[in-house]
């Protein structure tokens, strides 16, 4: 018989259980019994990204956030209650009790409902203007708090890690961003005052004020100093100086919810949690707890990662293993607020140091050493040696040559050492992935970054580890004496991206001149079309013209879309969407007479199908009369921008995105890429142009345009991701100019910028250094490239009109041109279709 | 098959068991008795870049390919114009290329539907076994391109 687990919250470690839960019961050696999952969640929503939560305000939206895949757990047969409250837990029924009165039976609890902010009992903490920062709806009320009429300030109470989170969602939402902190540095758990020090240059230089040693007497409101109903007007302190506030947000550390806990009896820690033991178990042996709320060896644990390890544990027991959870390391390395930060180790006050700080740069890194061996330490401003180091604290490798990782190499006058990492040095810290896992998934054949992730779910979590990863693939792949660039094909041993290169640098102009000079014989269905592609962006004209007509892919030959009874479709640009009835009538007369079939697509446009080779000319004549253009559709090419109708009609637009996207569409229009490219523009955070599922996506905003890139429909859907925010207009077709040149120069062949993107080593981050901070230094020749293009641009058919030789491609027999085959028709729905 | 053509003269049909026979650029072979069709002039047909033709009714796929090396020979080759999985009449723009086997390199043309690679010189499908294309016999005289009918 099934087990019934049930867990109690759907947080990130909740969730992790469910999917760790669902991972095992999909392997092979399962347990036949299997588990059913009850998943019961306060808040409305299914699991999101907790610790991203400031990016919240900086574009990201819940589906960005969202992790729980609910249409997998679905699928799995998991029974997830959003919205719902647990109000007891009764051990002997085995059951728990919900607030709408329904009883849910279990085999096995698990307790997962995290922890609450702590908010310190000062007097006036509850007025209108204090917040707490953790979920979604916090989020929510802080944002339309603070984006009201006249709210300037905003103070966090707590310099902690989670103070300067919250400082970050504040600074997002452009206020003039405070933090107070009752320790005389930031960060006081887990920094030493220099290391605190360096940390604070930092977030000086973002605009955020610290004020250190700051003991709040009271929240003060505006009027009446009794009226504990006043919104708030600052922070008063113990000498009575008042610190200007529109809003406070606390985030002065964490409680674990374990009121059900302990109402039902479980044993709870000295400082709260759940009491468990190596099994995640609970005084209850039918009970587990996991996460936040869990204390473990009197401890309870603030960060993501010891929570997922309990999950795994807890998985692992109840689908028939023994997993144990004996106790997590608490090393962590992330970003706040942009700054590098890392701690790692549990050093001793009295331990040997070596330390480095370099006002400058703002980089400070000290290690603690016992014996020769390190035990700990602090980096700030730069982690390069992070994993290094932290295995040494852990005895994974051995502590030799430390100095020269803290300290620079020409202070230090060795150069750092090379430094072999263990296999058992963990990765990717999010999935708890080690490198010896990831070197297996290579050998086992993963040779590229898209497959690696997928096959060992290494940086698929906060993605800080890609980079590292990426090394270790080209190393290992190295290692086995594979060639880690794919070669194009049979004929080329270059990948496109080299052959494009090539041909930019030696400015081929034909098939025979790059065929002759990079590869062999006479190539294939795969580098046909490549070099075609490659000659056609680098605007070489004519797409037909010469030994080029030959290269062409089924459709670019004939500058329509075959259809799979051989007839074609016809697909006039609309940019944008917009067309005006004069147009609208004009396609419905030359559909009309032609006899097509006409749909609506989904990229804004009328597509007309059933035309036969020799009609497209007689055809492409009527819609260029009628001021319409090509739209590219049969190419690997820009196709449409979407648009919503934004601010021109729309209530609740913010921009004019038709205008937008019309400018965008005309700017790339014709554009050749290794596959096809789609733009949408929406006129306002509703989104009604579905820009996050496009290669370049833009939102509007009060300021300007939010830019998302590397989107996916199709069959792998990709959310686009935020690449920049409030944007000029001029700033916004200048990083669109270099994105897409610099897609279009370093993709392989056929691939869209969504696999592309997973490919790219470094990330988003990478992807910016190249586009806005020009680190490759090659952004003046993607501009120019892209003005040329632009200079050349002409609309295909009307060239191809123009130059009755070239009408020599659109007879269907080279000796009878007044004869042509006759497809077999049939109606439907009052149209023409192919028989079937 | 989906596809009629305006003089309803010859059959299409595939017999996959037929042995190819292979399209020399002279005369030959023993497919039939000798009638050549006169079709089109050599400059009608561009290098590596097929086109069709109706030969005593048939749609048949002409392909003039250039030399896979400097100073080799052009390749002329005639198939059926009738893609066997559709039955659309397309062969001819398909896109043409060489193929490296265990017998060397073979020419190919790749269907424009799915992109199966069929041999051009046998009419065999390099990637499923049980289609295959008609081959004609091509013979250049003069500056003319003559094809026979009879389709092998």
């Amino acid at each position: 018989m099934e087990k019934r687990v049930v867990v109690i919250g759907n947080g990130m470690v909740g969730q992790r259980l469910v999917d760790e839960l669902l991972a095992r019961q999909a392997s092979p050696d399962a347990d036949a019994d299997g588990v059913a999952i009850t998943v019961l969640g306060a808040e409305p929503v299914a699991a999101y990204d907790r610790v991203a939560l400031s990016t919240y305000f900086g574009g990201a939206t819940l589906d960005d956030l969202t992790i729980a895949d609910t249409d997998a757990m679905a699928a799995a047969g998991v029974d997830l209650r959003l919205g719902v409250t647990v109000t007891a837990i009764d051990r002997q029924a085995r059951t728990v009790a919900l607030a709408d009165g329904d009883d849910v039976a279990y085999d096995h609890l698990v307790l997962a409902t995290g922890s609450d902010p702590f908010v310190p009992p000062i007097p006036g903490h509850d007025r209108p203007g204090c917040f707490v920062y953790r979920t979604l709806d916090d989020l929510e009320a802080i944002e339309s708090w603070a984006t009201a009429e006249g709210r300037t300030n905003g103070v966090v109470i707590g310099g902690g890690l989670l103070g300067l989170e919250a400082a970050n969602a504040l600074r997002n939402l452009r206020l003039d961003t405070h933090v107070v902190e009752m320790a005389e540095r930031l960060m006081p758990q887990q920094l030493d005052a220099a290391a605190a020090g360096m940390l604070q240059r930092w977030v000086t230089e973002l605009d955020v004020h610290c004020h250190l040693g700051f003991a709040t007497r009271s929240v003060v409101g505006h009027g009446d100093p009794d009226d504990a109903g006043a919104p708030v007007r600052g922070l008063e302190t113990a000498d009575g100086e008042v610190l200007e506030a529109d809003i406070v947000v606390f985030s002065a550390g964490i409680r674990p919810r374990h009121q059900l806990a302990e109402a039902a009896g479980l044993a709870i820690g000295e400082r709260g949690g759940v009491v468990i033991d190596d099994h995640c178990l609970t005084t209850d042996p039918d009970i587990s707890a996991i996460g936040e709320v869990a204390c473990h060896a009197g401890r309870v644990y603030g960060l993501v990662g010891p929570g997922y390890s309990m999950a795994a544990a807890v998985a692992d027991r109840l689908t028939g293993g023994d997993g144990t959870f004996e106790g997590a390391d608490t090393s962590t390395k992330l970003k706040l607020l942009g700054v590098d930060v890392a701690s790692f180790g549990t050093p001793a006050p009295d331990d040997d140091r070596v330390e480095f700080s370099d006002p400058d740069t703002k980089v400070h890194r000290r290690v603690s050493l016992s014996g020769g061996q390190v035990t700990g330490g602090v980096l700030i401003g730069d982690l390069s040696n992070y994993d290094a180091l932290h295995a040494m604290s852990t005895g994974a490798m051995a502590s030799d040559g430390v100095a020269a990782l803290v300290v620079p190499a020409d202070l230090a006058g060795a150069a750092a050492p090379a430094v072999e990492l263990p296999d058992s040095v963990q990765l990717c810290s999010c999935n708890n992935v080690t490198r010896g896992e990831c070197k297996v998934a290579i050998a086992d054949g993963n040779h590229n970054l898209a497959d690696l992730k997928a096959c060992t779910n290494a940086g698929t979590g906060c993605g800080g580890c890609v980079p590292d990863l990426g090394k270790l693939l080209f190393a290992e792949l190295d290692a086995l004496g594979i060639e880690a660039k794919r070669s194009l094909c049979a004929h080329f041993d270059q990948t496109r991206q080299e052959l494009f290169d090539l041909i930019r640098f030696h400015r081929h102009g034909s098939w025979q001149e790059v065929v002759a000079a990079h590869g062999r014989g006479r190539g294939c269905e795969i580098c046909r079309p490549a070099v075609a592609s490659i000659l056609a962006s680098l605007g070489n004209g004519y797409v037909l013209e010469g030994d080029r007509a030959g290269l062409q892919d089924t459709n670019d030959r004939s500058l329509a879309n075959m259809q799979r009874n051989g007839t074609y479709s016809v697909v006039p640009r609309v940019p944008g969407g917009e067309i005006t009835p004069d147009q609208l009538i004009a396609l419905g007369e030359i559909a009309k007479e032609f006899d097509l079939y006409t749909k609506i697509t989904g990229a804004q446009r009328v597509d007309l199908f059933g035309a036969q080779l020799h009609q497209l000319p007689a055809i492409w004549q009527r819609v260029i009369d009628a001021g319409m253009e090509s739209g590219h559709a049969y190419g690997k090419a820009l196709r449409t921008v979407k648009s919503c109708v934004g601010d021109t009609w729309c209530r609740y637009g913010v921009q004019d995105s038709v205008t937008m996207a019309i400018d965008i569409e005309r700017r790339y229009r014709g554009l050749r890429a290794p596959h096809k490219l789609k733009g949408a523009v929406s006129g306002c955070t509703r989104e009604c142009a579905e820009a996050q599922s496009k290669d370049f996506g833009v939102i509007a905003t009060e300021a300007g345009w939010n830019l998302y890139v590397c989107g996916n429909g199709g069959r792998t859907p990709r959310h686009a991701e935020l690449f920049a925010v409030d944007l000029t207009d001029e700033q916004l077709i200048t990083y669109l100019d270099r994105f897409l040149m610099f897609y279009v120069r370093t993709a392989d062949r056929l691939e869209r910028t969504a696999p592309w993107f997973e490919n790219l080593e470094g990330g988003m981050e990478y992807l910016r250094s190249v586009i806005i901070d020009d680190v490759l230094g090659i952004c003046d020749e993607l501009e120019a490239d892209m003005a040329h293009h632009i200079d050349t641009y002409e609309c295909e058919w009307t060239a191809t009109l123009d130059d009755p030789s070239r009408l020599s491609h659109f007879v269907e027999f080279v000796n009878a041109p007044e004869e042509n085959s006759t497809p077999v028709w049939i109606s439907e729905r009052g149209q023409r279709i192919p028989a079937r | 098959m989906t596809d009629t053509l305006p003089s309803e003269t010859s059959d299409t049909t595939v017999d996959p068991t037929a042995t190819p026979t292979p399209t020399p650029t002279s005369a030959g072979g023993d497919a039939g008795p000798e009638v050549w069709v006169d079709v089109c002039a050599v400059g009608d047909v561009p290098l590596d870049r097929g086109v069709a033709a109706l030969v005593a009714g048939a749609p048949v796929a002409i392909f003039r390919l250039s030399p896979t090396e400097p100073g080799g020979e052009v390749e002329w080759y005639a198939v059926s114009h009738v893609e066997p999985a559709s039955g659309a009449l397309i062969m001819a723009r398909g896109l043409v290329g060489s193929a490296d086997t265990a017998e060397g390199s073979i020419p190919t043309v790749a269907s424009p539907l799915l992109k199966e690679r069929y041999d051009l010189s046998t009419g065999a499908c390099l990637d499923d076994p049980t289609r295959s294309l008609a081959t004609y016999d091509l013979r250049i005289v003069g500056d003319r391109v003559e094809i026979s009918p009879h389709s092998g």
